[in-house]
């Protein structure tokens, strides 16, 4: 459910009126705004949220050698279209009065989910998220010419979850320190790839913008004819093993989260809890490996640059 | 080792206390947090005391120490003080511990006292003679009698305190090496600025007095550092324990010497592994090792100890500290270890714990809710304030 604009106005007001975006990049990012308070934060109200917030996850990603003074803070905005609205609003109501304001505008960005629709965007470089992603990306990798030009990035995957399940992570979900299951049973990423591939036929919002989807995978040579044609033509291309541009090209037009979310343990640990711990651990991941092939660590070292220009 | 869970009904500010800590969770650090007087320091003192001290009779006198800031009301004859579930060794262990009279089913305790003086005389070798006195031989039997009471009752005696109370401990441990080797397993840091429960009353004292016999509360903590071999507090450089592990280095260099007909390079790699700690400066000692040395790197300027982050020897600090000691598979507690620490660095330290340290769970009591954030809201554990009943 979108924000109400009168919790939009306070959520704008809680971030430029926050001491400690001061001198900051500020990263506007996806997730539930009641973890967002301006004032008092403390171990106790951290732990009384019923989850980690999902600006965390981009938080604990960042290089490490960038969190040594002045690392960017990150904020949850509601939905991906709310994250916009913060952006625009911020921006108007910083214009109003900078002096009243702890926001440095250049030092202002948001990086949001593709997601399978598009999503407008008023007064900024590029028309919607779509475009964002065509300049942003090239086929899987980072455009590293254009991303510096970027103030709002999009994901290069569907989703922000869609980097918790990559072929890159086999070996921290078979040292994990619980031993993990799918769907209660053994797990296994190909079962959970398999599984994806399954399910596209059954994905209303795939059918639904199949054009997109098909633009968006263009480059792959999978046959687009039909969606039947497209869940075989991944079905064959997997038969021959786990490819990762094959994963990350499903990865570009199918959600990811539900799977995600079928992961558990037989140990003593909700499934939830688990989970987010997990993403930890794949946080910690990008943040020591500092990759600039990884989107996310481009993303966050693109931003930690242009901020400290 | 892992602390599964502890159970404090009543210690200072400390009422009705049950906090569990998952061996599941990834990582094993969990931060625990209260408003401003709310106990975290004094259960971190409780634990540490009751765990490091209770199973080496070297550590006794800051036990008892510890153990007479408590009151009882006439009618306490037996009062559980703290119960721990304890996972070591891949088993499960309890431990309660409770404050008894000296009369235990109409047994008395005093004849421990008489124990230790005994052990004292075997140490001296005059065992064989004392044996045949008739009066240790009555107390012996006594003694006897009351250990199979109490082994009857998985108790063990562990001090005497305040002339007429007695420290006990329920367990299901019955090998006192497991004991032993556990209680070398507990860790305290905190800041020097701290009271310590563990020190005596002068001591505690010397806080608020200018000087006593011209020693400082500084001196007394200094003390209770060399008897207490797991308490360590953030000073402002850890300079003692950087000489020492500058010393140690050389000493295994010339082991190597002696054994390979080579120098090792345990001295080279501990500068390195300390250069590449710092940021933009290098570290090492003088010659008579008495002095550490910081220098700007790619630079022969001496740095002054007012150059210096406080922050960054803080957490130069730790890392020596949990180094020289070799922590591992250990309960380390850190009370505020988030001062002097840039948000972005009480961020960072939890990371930096886990990688200094392998497979240690650490307690980190705080305020800082940036450290907070670097775990995932289930990891943090809460003493909540007790609603006061109005008169």
């Amino acid at each position: 459910m979108s924000l109400t604009p009168d919790e939009l106005e306070n959520h704008v007001k809680n971030i430029m009126f926050s001491k400690r975006i001061k001198y900051k990049a500020v990263i506007l990012c996806e997730g539930d705004i009641s973890s967002v308070k301006n004032v008092g934060l403390n171990p106790t109200m951290y732990r009384n949220l019923e989850r980690k917030p999902d600006a965390d996850f981009y938080k604990a990603c960042l290089p490490r050698n960038m969190r040594k003074n002045n690392s960017p803070q990150f904020f949850n905005c509601g939905g991906r279209s709310d994250v916009i609205k913060v952006y625009c609003q911020l921006k108007t109501l910083h214009a109003s009065n900078p002096k009243n304001s702890y926001l440095d505008i250049n030092k202002l960005f948001a990086i949001i989910d593709l997601d399978i629709q598009k999503a407008n965007i008023d007064n900024y470089l590029f028309q919607d998220t779509e475009e964002i992603f065509s300049n942003l990306y090239n086929e899987l990798e980072i455009n590293h010419n254009n991303i510096d030009s970027h103030i709002i990035f999009t994901t290069g995957l569907i989703h922000k979850e869609a980097y918790f399940l990559l072929p890159l992570f086999t070996d921290i979900f078979a040292n994990y320190k619980n031993r993990l299951s799918y769907m209660n049973d053994e797990f296994s990423l190909k079962k959970i790839y398999t599984d994806i591939i399954e399910d596209i036929d059954k994905d209303k919002d795939l059918s639904a913008n199949f054009d997109r989807v098909c633009n968006r995978i263009n480059f792959s040579r999978l046959n687009c004819s039909t969606v039947g044609d497209l869940k075989n033509a991944f079905i064959n291309q997997f038969h021959h093993g786990i490819d990762d541009r094959l994963i990350q090209t499903l990865f570009l037009i199918r959600k990811i989260k539900p799977y995600w979310e079928k992961i558990s343990t037989r140990e003593n640990i909700d499934a939830e809890k688990l989970r987010e711990q997990l993403a930890l651990e794949i946080a910690k991941f990008y943040a020591n490996k500092d990759d600039d092939n990884f989107h996310i660590t481009a993303i966050l070292k693109s931003i930690y640059q242009q901020a400290c220009r | 080792m892992f602390l599964k869970k502890i159970s404090i009904e009543k210690f200072r500010v400390l009422k009705d206390i049950d906090i569990q800590f998952e061996p599941e969770f990834t990582p094993t650090i969990f931060p625990l947090g209260s408003l401003n007087g709310g106990g975290k320091s004094s259960l971190l003192q409780l634990v540490f005391t009751l765990l490091h001290c209770s199973f080496n009779k070297q550590r006794h006198q800051y036990l008892v120490n510890f153990l007479s800031t408590l009151t009882f009301t006439k009618r306490d004859t037996m009062t559980t003080l703290a119960k721990f579930d304890i996972w070591h060794d891949d088993k499960e262990f309890f431990l309660e511990f409770m404050v008894s009279d000296n009369n235990f089913e109409g047994q008395n305790f005093n004849v421990f006292l008489e124990d230790v003086e005994e052990l004292e005389q075997k140490r001296l070798g005059e065992a064989l003679e004392a044996n045949h006195s008739p009066l240790l031989k009555e107390e012996k039997k006594r003694q006897s009698k009351i250990h199979h009471l109490l082994k009857l009752k998985e108790m063990l005696y562990v001090t005497h305190f305040d002339n007429n109370k007695v420290l006990l401990c329920k367990t299901n441990i019955d090998d006192t090496d497991i004991l032993s080797k556990m209680s070398d397993k507990v860790y305290l840091a905190a800041p020097s600025t701290q009271v310590f429960l563990f020190l005596s009353e002068k001591e505690k004292g010397a806080v608020f007095s200018r000087e006593s016999r011209g020693k400082n509360y500084v001196d007394y903590i200094n003390k209770a550092q060399k008897n207490l071999t797991g308490f360590f507090t953030y000073d402002f450089a850890s300079t003692d324990l950087i000489i020492k592990s500058f010393e140690k280095a050389r000493d295994k260099d010339f082991e190597d010497a002696l054994e390979y007909g080579e120098y090792g390079e345990h001295f080279k790699e501990l500068t390195t592994e300390l250069n590449n700690f710092l940021i933009a400066k290098t570290i090492t000692v003088n010659k008579q090792l008495s002095n550490i040395v910081f220098n700007l790197e790619n630079d022969d300027e001496k740095l002054l100890p007012e150059d210096l982050s406080h922050g960054e020897l803080k957490k130069l600090g730790i890392y020596i500290w949990l180094k020289y000691y070799a922590i591992e598979d250990s309960l380390v507690l850190m009370d505020e270890i988030e001062i002097g620490l840039h948000p972005d660095w009480q961020y960072e330290i939890v990371n930096e714990l886990q990688e200094w340290s392998k497979n240690n769970q650490f307690i980190l009591a705080t305020h800082s809710y940036e450290l907070c954030q670097a775990l995932t809201p289930s990891h943090v554990k809460e003493l909540e304030p007790k609603l006061i009943k109005a008169k």
